[in-house]
């Protein structure tokens, strides 16, 4: 509002006659009030100024119409049109902080305005509202170039993370985590035996976390090497400060549901009567439909059994404190949360200590570690029949989930009698966590300019998988009862040394220099126990078990040695350089391919200081930067480039069998990365970010196919390239500003994937789905299917169309083609926050836009009758009934051999959406209250996670993989919390 | 402080560097190079063989249900499909359906295993000259079985052309890294086959390693007895056939044992080649028997004409049980009757009896032989039955109907069917299903698999795919 006044008045001026006057104003600061010393004053275009006195007083002979540039160190320089009055009051703002804060990077921190690399900080007030147990969940909405997925609504499940699209085709593209320094260890943790992954995030305490820096660029993450090519998470925990000792108490309280509910089942009644009328369709005579019909006397609703209001709860409680040289942070958390599926959830606890002390002006030592440890019962994933998200779509609705005395029904043929409600309780699938993460440190001032660093980090996981399957029911019955146990522990440990070198050489010459030795070294020992015939349900050890069923164990290693060096100079704070470079040894890769460079180079421009734009008073800052430089992928598991025999067995002797193919060429991916971007604040109320990226991913891993009659189905090679290339906005704006406070953060990214090249240009399908292709020219996640043309109106049968647009009746005669894809065209969020007195509104707003996601069990739940085992979708009420009918479902025929529920766009569907993902409403206890209570602060808020869904897409949750598929997997949960925070 | 810093830091530097940090060796694999040292080696890759073969695209479970799903023994059942083998049923494998490309694949593996053996061998020191020529012969016969299976399911049968010259399968005698081998005739693979066995009966000892869960001299002269058949080479098939009859005594299991042999891990007397699995690491879910029993997903099940065709005096019919009008397979109730836990059987006696009589039936003057044969099987299954009389084409056709009873649910029918010049004929047919597919129909052989076809230029399809 202000500038446009500005501008109003300064039309105005304009028009008049410039005259000659004297006028008087006062300086004070926007922060506290105060008048402010020595403040310069100037005539623009002039040398004619002042500087305020004592009392922040000026005086000075201007015409009316001039302007004042009035500008102190540390504050935003103000241009004043002088206008009729004599007296001015002036308050200067403090310079935007947004581009001066200090961020986290690699190895260190940095102003974020000397930075030239691409990285996105956020802070923990801005997320540890949330209900979550775990960080990754937090981010989505909050970090430009991010796309966090969540793809499962199970306690403690990982969020996919996909910073600037995806890098790999066969290897992860997960970021690189690094938290306090230490790389936590990433890829299989346990047995893999059930789908739920181990998350290593959701084991930290989030409400011990200070910040998280996500690295983007090459000039950002090119110093983590061989690790960096999927961008870096840098996770930093709370430290103590001097001054009096301050506990936190923190509590969150509430219950979770569905996230959305758009999927509706056939009940009992509907179901029986689709199941007539099919047969009569395939010409079953009436008696033979008497028989097999079924009766609808008794109706379930599966998803009423399986999905429940589940409480959610948590507990922190944390000291922070220290004196001059030593500081402490302290804290302890517990979590306990139910799944909205029955018989799922997760309990977790923590500890912390983080502590620093200055040994001598010149020593510095310290120990950041922490504890924790969680217990997860998790639900049986995908395809499996004990799957209860499956069951809950597939049990016909006219069983009984219990017998009349009681038991669990398990008397039915669909899904072998897997009977979700009584495996909740008669199954066991349990992982059970502990984690130490440690990191000692040292550091050095040799001179005031150069200081040496040695770091010492472990990172140990325990990890204990305990799955029970009853002998009675269900999936158990096959063996007389199944129990696993699976002990994994995975130690890794680092040192880290560096060496770090900062001057600056006649006032204008900043340098910083920094080089760097680090070794790396990963362990998983992993052990194994099968037991079957149980002699009852209630005993699940295996001790229990009468017969021996399996067991392994095994122990995989890795190492990485790296040499780093990285070095910056700026000019006068307005031209900023800096170069990094990156040597990595890993004993993933034969001897000749083991080590490997990286690099990166990066450069900005103060643009603002520069004497063209100075002088607009509207640009408060403004940065112009670009770095380019390679990175690599090496999480390709610890021995693809040897040729090995496996271990098996054959009638109880030993015996091996051909496992891979050598291929001693093997090396990392690698990538390529260009960023250009714009940094800048206008008006001291709107902050820009834009950038540019271009990442070509090269030497792709990919399987090429062989000849089987050369023993092997395929050898790993590097030949695929890929590119993901897009524009990230961020643009933050302080709408009000006074009693009200308003601000409004919207971040926007358009990324576009398109695969180069692949093995001698040919498609790769999808197996695992097979309703996906790799093509060149194409995304990555394409979607390759026949293109459904809806139902014929004159006999109800299936239509699709071939690669000409022509409607064909036969399914093997439609085409496969490429229809759309996974990728969201863009994604982003939005928040805003309100402030009125000590009430705080904030709400955050995530989308995406333009992915499809593929329902691969409609298949089976819309199958016009060929699977009326199961229960159907209510859609398929909606069926051809007689000539001229035009409807979406096809004429349901009892084992329907016509292909119309075989894989066709009819599955396809808009995956877009917007989500109010997070909502909360906050009340800060007043001051005068608190000082009765001598507390230092309380705050009272509402929470809300998944409140709103705004989408097409009609199937249990929007949110899935980023493969786009819908596999029965958890749904993601609403939750609703009520909170408490007192500071004593 | 600062010197000591630096000398520390160089320590840790040339330690890390100059160790073997960076040298990592699996411990749960072993590097090629180190698979073959000593003789217990080529024991071990041996069982890797037979392991291969359990795979559940060849003998765990397709192999065994293709060939009766896709002719008139096994259907699909509506009330309970999982979907599997509805392909199959329908005659509607493409070059990407699963069933022909794990086939495909698991038998060149197999090969590969062989070959890999054969190569090594004359490395092998320890291990006395037997063992070693032994184990040869061992490695020779599994290379043999798995082509001749290759090609019974990708080929059409031997004379389908008067000279087999038609296409059958890559022979792959050696692994090598030409990558791209062509399809070679029927003629040839049989050729390879029987060269192969040959020199296996030669060298294998009469009681084999492990028999019956490794190949024996008895064993392999099954097989060849098996391929003459197909060869239609009837002198040798019958010569073989009797051969294993007499080594194995002439007698057949009693009418009480043979149904409770399918709960057993073998039976001496009936028994040549059986394919074991352990107790750890069978199929469950994904094996044969949870496929076909009612307490499993029990999808596929026997024809009602199949059932029909069994007297009520005849033990088979005590292996399919009759509910609600349909036939659940009780031949795979699993070892002890752990479901899913089932060995399996690739040569047994009884088809030996079959062979000769069939084989004797196209000879001239032998069909009191042939009769002789088929009578002995016959009183063997069946109280109280009369022996059979019936002379010329009629005699034939009993010996196809006693066959179509005898080896049920183990994954012949199709493969007899085609080598008699016969189609597939169903009399009990699932609605909206082929109800015949005539003798040289293209679809009733298997497609080579695309990725087969993406990987080696040189491969051709077969025609109609």
């Amino acid at each position: 509002m202000r500038y446009k006044v500005a501008l109003f008045l300064l039309m105005i001026a304009a028009s008049v006659f410039a005259q000659q006057k004297k006028i008087k104003g006062k300086v004070v600061s926007s922060e506290d009030g105060e008048p402010l010393i020595g403040v310069s004053i100037l005539v623009k275009g002039t040398t004619n100024g002042t500087i305020t006195d004592f009392d922040g007083n000026f005086e000075l002979d201007v015409s009316e119409g001039s302007v004042l540039v009035v500008s102190f160190v540390g504050m935003t320089t103000q241009y004043i049109t002088v206008d009729s009055r004599n007296e001015y009051q002036i308050v200067l703002l403090p310079e935007s902080v947004a581009l001066k804060e200090v961020v986290v990077v690699a190895y260190g921190t940095q102003r974020k305005d000397r930075f030239n690399g691409s990285v996105t900080s956020v802070k923990s007030e801005e997320i540890t509202s949330v209900p979550s147990a775990s960080v990754d969940k937090m981010l989505q909405g909050n970090v430009p170039g991010l796309l966090s997925v969540s793809s499962s609504g199970q306690p403690g499940a990982a969020s996919e993370m996909r910073i600037r699209g995806i890098g790999s085709i066969l290897a992860s593209s997960e970021p690189l985590y690094v938290i306090d320094g230490v790389p936590v260890t990433q890829g299989s943790l346990g047995s893999g035996e059930m789908s739920a992954p181990v998350n290593i995030l959701s084991l930290l305490n989030p409400n011990d976390i200070e910040s998280v820096s996500v690295l983007k660029d090459a000039a950002a993450a090119s110093l983590y090497g061989s690790r960096a090519a999927n961008g870096v998470v840098l996770i930093t925990t709370r430290k103590g400060k001097k001054g009096k000792t301050q506990y936190t108490f923190k509590t969150t309280q509430g219950y979770s549901t569905k996230a959305m509910d758009r999927y509706r089942a056939l009940t009992a009644s509907e179901y029986v009567q689709l199941r007539k009328v099919a047969m009569e369709n395939a010409g079953f005579p009436q008696w033979q439909i008497d028989l097999l019909a079924g009766s609808d006397s008794v109706s379930t609703d599966w998803a009423k059994e399986v999905y429940r209001q589940a409480w959610f709860s948590t507990y922190d409680l944390s000291a922070a404190g220290g004196d001059e040289k030593t500081q402490f942070f302290i804290s302890g958390s517990y979590l306990n949360q139910q799944g909205i599926i029955i018989g799922t959830g997760l309990q977790k606890g923590t500890a912390r200590i983080n502590l620093t002390t200055k040994a001598t002006e010149k020593l510095t030592y310290g120990l950041n570690t922490t504890l924790s440890y969680s217990l997860q019962q998790i639900a049986p994933g995908k395809g499996q029949f004990s799957n209860p998200v499956l069951a809950a779509d597939l049990l016909p609705p006219n069983i009984p989930v219990k017998n009349p005395d009681g038991t669990y029904n398990y008397n039915f043929v669909a899904l072998s009698g897997n009977n979700p409600v009584g495996l909740s309780h008669d199954n066991i699938n349990e992982v059970n966590t502990a984690q130490n993460l440690s990191n000692l440190f040292l550091e050095y001032k040799l001179t005031p300019d150069l200081k040496v660093k040695t770091s010492w980090g472990t990172n140990y996981i325990d990890l204990r998988e305990k799955y029970f399957q009853n002998p009675y029911y269900g999936v158990g019955t096959a063996t007389g009862g199944l129990g696993q146990r699976f002990f994994s522990r995975n130690m890794n440990w680092l040192t880290s040394n560096t060496i770090n070198y900062t001057r600056k050489f006649n006032e204008v010459h900043g340098i910083e220099w920094l080089g760097g030795f680090e070794a790396q070294s990963f362990r998983k020992d992993f052990a194994s126990i099968r037991a079957v015939k149980y002699p009852t349900d209630r005993y699940s050890e295996i001790d229990a078990a009468a017969e021996p069923y399996g067991v392994g164990s095994y122990i995989s290693r890795s190492s990485l040695v790296s040499f780093f060096s990285n070095v910056q100079y700026n000019y006068n704070e307005r031209y900023y350089l800096s170069a990094s470079y990156r040597n990595d040894g890993c004993s993933r890769f034969s001897k000749d391919h083991r080590w490997a460079s990286f690099y990166s180079v990066g450069a900005s421009w103060r643009i603002n200081e520069e004497a063209f734009l100075k002088d607009i008073y509207w640009i408060n800052d403004m940065k112009l930067r670009t770095s380019y430089g390679t990175s690599g992928n090496s999480e390709i598991g610890d021995f693809r480039s040897l040729g090995t025999y496996g271990f098996t067995s054959y009638h109880g002797n030993a015996a091996i069998y051909p496992l891979r193919m050598a291929n001693p060429n093997l090396t990392w991916e690698k990538n390529k990365v260009f960023n250009a971007g714009i940094d800048s604040r206008v008006y001291n109320r709107f902050t820009l970010t834009a950038e540019y990226f271009y990442r070509i991913t090269s030497d792709l891993l990919l399987d090429v196919p062989l000849s089987s009659t050369t023993g092997f189905l395929m050898v790993t090679r590097n030949v695929g390239s890929m590119v993901n290339k897009g524009w990230e906005f961020t643009l933050s704006s302080d709408n009000l500003k006074g009693e009200i406070t308003w601000t409004t953060s919207f971040n926007f990214t358009l990324i576009k994937n398109k695969i180069l090249t692949l093995y001698e240009g040919q498609d790769i399908i999808d197996e695992t789905y097979g309703v996906q292709i790799r093509r060149v020219g194409e995304d990555f996640n394409s979607y390759y299917l026949r293109r459904w043309a809806g139902v014929n109106p004159a006999d109800g049968s299936a239509m699709w169309y071939d690669k000409n647009g022509n409607v064909v009746y036969d399914y093997t005669k439609a085409d496969k083609q490429v229809v759309g894809s996974a990728t969201p065209k863009c994604y982003g969020g939005l928040t805003n926050t309100f402030g009125w007195n000590n009430l705080e509104l904030s709400f955050l707003f995530v989308f995406m836009y333009g992915n499809k996601i593929y329902d691969f069990w409609s298949g089976y739940t819309e199958s016009d009758g060929r699977y009326l085992a199961y229960n159907q979708s209510a859609e398929q009420l909606n069926y051809w009934k007689k000539p001229g009918d035009v409807v979406p479902v096809p004429k349901p025929v009892y084992g329907n051999p016509s292909n119309s529920s075989v894989g066709s766009t009819r599955y396809l569907h808009d995956g877009s959406y917007v989500r109010l993902r997070n909502l909360s409403l906050g009340y800060r206890l007043p001051k005068s209250l608190m000082d009765k209570l001598q507390m230092a602060s309380a705050k009272i808020y509402f929470s809300g996670q998944n409140l709103l869904t705004f989408t097409r897409y009609r199937g249990h949750d929007v949110e899935r993989g980023s493969n786009g598929i819908n596999d029965m997997s958890y749904p993601n949960v609403r939750t609703l919390t009520v909170g408490l925070e007192t500071s004593f | 402080m600062r010197k000591t810093y630096f000398t520390g830091f160089l320590i840790l530097i040339t330690c890390v560097c100059c160790s073997r940090f960076l040298d990592k060796e699996p411990t749960n694999e072993i590097p090629e190079e180190k698979a073959y040292l000593r003789f217990s080696d080529i024991e071990t890759g041996l069982n890797g063989c037979y392991k291969c073969m359990l795979a559940v695209g060849y003998y765990g479970k397709n192999f065994i249900l293709y060939p009766e799903i896709a002719s008139d023994n096994m259907k699909i059942n509506l009330a309970r499909t999982t979907g599997s083998f509805q392909s199959v049923y329908l005659f509607t494998l493409g070059a990407a359906s699963a069933e022909p490309k794990d086939l495909w694949n698991a038998g060149y593996e197999v090969i590969h295993c062989a070959n890999q053996i054969i190569k090594a061998l004359p490395g092998i020191t320890d291990g006395t000259g037997d063992q070693r020529s032994s184990a040869l012969g061992e490695a020779l016969a599994i290379r043999a079985l798995a082509h001749f299976d290759m090609v019974r399911a990708f080929a059409q049968p031997y004379d389908f052309t008067p000279d087999a010259s038609h296409p059958g399968v890559p022979v792959m005698t050696e692994n090598t890294t030409t990558l791209f081998p062509s399809r070679n005739t029927v003629a040839e693979v049989y050729t390879q086959v029987l060269n192969d066995l040959s020199r296996a009966e030669e060298i294998i000892s009469s009681g084999g390693r492990n028999a019956p869960f490794t190949f024996s001299r008895t064993a392999v002269q099954a097989l060849m007895a098996r391929v003459f058949l197909y060869k239609k080479d009837w002198e040798n098939a019958a010569k073989y056939a009797v051969l294993v009859i007499q080594a194995k005594g002439d007698t057949l299991l009693s009418r009480e044992l043979f149904p409770v042999m399918w709960a057993t891990e073998y039976e001496d007397k009936e028994d040549l080649l059986v394919l074991g699995f352990t107790s750890f690491d069978y199929l469950t879910t994904r094996s044969l028997g949870y496929q076909l029993l009612e307490n499993g997903y029990g999808d596929i099940v026997a024809t009602n004409d199949l059932y029909a065709s069994m007297d009520e005096n005849d033990i088979r019919k005590k292996l399919i049980s009759h509910v609600n009008g349909v036939n659940y397979c009780l031949k795979y109730p699993g070892r002890n009757y752990t479901i899913g836990l089932d060995n399996i059987r690739v040569l047994r006696l009884s088809e030996m009896y079959l062979i000769a009589a069939e084989a004797m039936s196209e000879i001239t003057g032998k069909e009191d032989s042939a009769r002789y044969y088929l009578n002995k099987l016959r009183r063997a299954r069946i109280e109280k039955v009369a022996g059979v009389t019936a002379t010329g084409d009629s005699l034939k056709t009993l010996i196809m109907e006693e066959r179509r009873r005898e080896l049920a649910f183990e994954g012949h029918r199709l493969f007899d069917l085609l080598r008699r010049k016969q189609g597939v004929v169903r009399t009990d047919v699932l609605p909206g299903s082929p109800s015949t597919k005539p003798y040289g129909d293209d679809r009733l052989i298997m497609p080579i698999p695309q990725r087969e076809l993406d990987a080696n230029k040189n491969m051709t399809q077969n025609p109609g795919y």
